[in-house]
């Protein structure tokens, strides 16, 4: 190394930014790995195919263990910053999904095509949309669609598709998005929020269901698309 | 608690920091690196156990550097991540003559609050990469190798090109005659 090379090294080392993660994004990637632990089925026989290669080493209990020290650690992030932007703060999208959650199962109609069959609901958005939303069913992960319909959420029409978890309801909103996102969740009211994105669609899920089983729909989801 | 429970909280959180800083000098953007991050810790998460001995820095590292490439690449228009042809780019320096890229103009002044970080941003992907983890990561040779998955030898020539571009942006020219 000639002098030249150990000048630039202590320039860069004095100037350059070392970025680092803030407690917000600690919290985040904390809460996903809780819910991606927690969502793992311990004892299900049909665990989706993408997951089956995971080889996850931990036992049960070191599953369960896992999920207690990372609740353990959200937890402790929420009470010692409760000054943070609100981790899980409702957006305004947030709360038009949730506002047309509600009123979906309030006045209806939840669904304007009623099938379980994918090959009936997708064409039917067909001439409705400027874009061909995904549509799956989830049956074999006892998460069955029902139906779909078009909303209006921010004077933009987007595809509301229906599932049911025994006597939960589950709207799907799905619109097309310009760059791949993790997955984040939220509450509102009680309501369970979690979206993310494909370099091609975004998902919202707005449900009553807990957090975990919304997790496990969106896990189940993502390994059909 | 099991190896597996305290190899994450153990071996894997202590480099958040590193992870963070280099998604945000590979993608340029706080909420992707962000996102980057968050899937490359669940990727981490996941497959742990296949992780070799106790030094998780370079393999987790390496995991955040394919999730920023992916990144990129579902992004269109980043060129840069398509290919990467060392002799090509050897071939341009020379035809160059290391001449400095357009920042340079912007660099001139040593007064410049930014200048190092807006030189290392001028730099190609494949060239900042190794910047960022041998001079503000201070990783050996070796675990640059790991982590950027090319031979030591591809490390040393890329750091030596990085270099010389770097000290055509940042050093003045008196102190270049003393080559």
């Amino acid at each position: 190394m000639d002098t030249q090379d150990e000048e630039l090294s202590a320039l860069i080392r004095q100037e350059a930014s070392r970025h680092q993660a803030d407690d917000r994004l600690r919290a985040r990637i904390r809460t996903q790995l809780l819910l991606a632990s927690a969502a793992q089925p311990a004892d299900s026989p049909s665990r989706p195919r993408r997951l089956a290669g995971y080889h996850l080493s931990l036992d049960v209990g070191g599953w369960r263990r896992l999920a207690a020290g990372f609740l353990l650690g959200v937890a402790l992030t929420w009470w010692l910053s409760p000054h943070l932007p609100s981790l899980n703060g409702p957006s305004s999208l947030d709360e038009a999904l949730v506002a047309d959650h509600v009123h979906s199962l309030r006045v209806g109609p939840l669904f304007q095509v009623q099938s379980s069959d994918r090959h009936t609901v997708k064409p039917w958005f067909q001439g409705k949309l400027d874009y061909a939303p995904p549509v799956v069913d989830l049956a074999e992960a006892e998460f069955p669609l029902v139906g779909g319909r078009v909303e209006h959420i921010d004077q933009n029409a987007v595809a509301a598709l229906v599932y049911r978890r025994h006597g939960h309801v589950i709207n799907l909103f799905v619109w097309p998005s310009e760059r791949a996102r993790a997955i984040q969740t939220s509450q509102i009211r009680g309501f369970n929020l979690s979206h993310w994105s494909t370099a091609q669609m975004q998902f919202w899920v707005v449900s009553d269901m807990d957090a975990i089983e919304l997790a496990r729909f969106a896990q189940a989801l993502q390994a059909k698309l | 608690m099991n190896r597996s429970t305290r190899n994450f909280e153990h071996l894997i959180l202590p480099w958040l920091d590193a992870g963070y800083n280099l998604a945000r000098w590979l993608v340029q953007d706080e909420a992707a690196a962000s996102d980057v991050l968050q899937e490359a810790s669940l990727k981490a998460f996941r497959y742990l156990d296949k992780l070799r001995g106790d030094d998780a820095r370079p393999w987790f590292l390496g995991i955040v550097r394919n999730a920023c490439y992916t990144h990129l690449q579902q992004q269109r228009g980043h060129l840069e991540v398509t290919g990467f042809d060392d002799d090509a780019l050897d071939r341009l320096d020379q035809q160059q003559g290391h001449h400095a890229p357009d920042p340079a103009h912007l660099l001139h002044r040593k007064q410049d609050a930014g200048r190092v970080n807006l030189a290392i941003q001028a730099l190609p992907a494949k060239l900042r990469e190794v910047i960022v983890l041998r001079e503000i990561e201070s990783l050996e040779y070796a675990d640059i190798a790991q982590v950027a998955g090319i031979p030591v030898g591809t490390v040393m020539s890329r750091l030596s090109r990085a270099r010389a571009r770097l000290k055509d942006m940042l050093l003045s020219p008196q102190e270049e005659k003393g080559r």
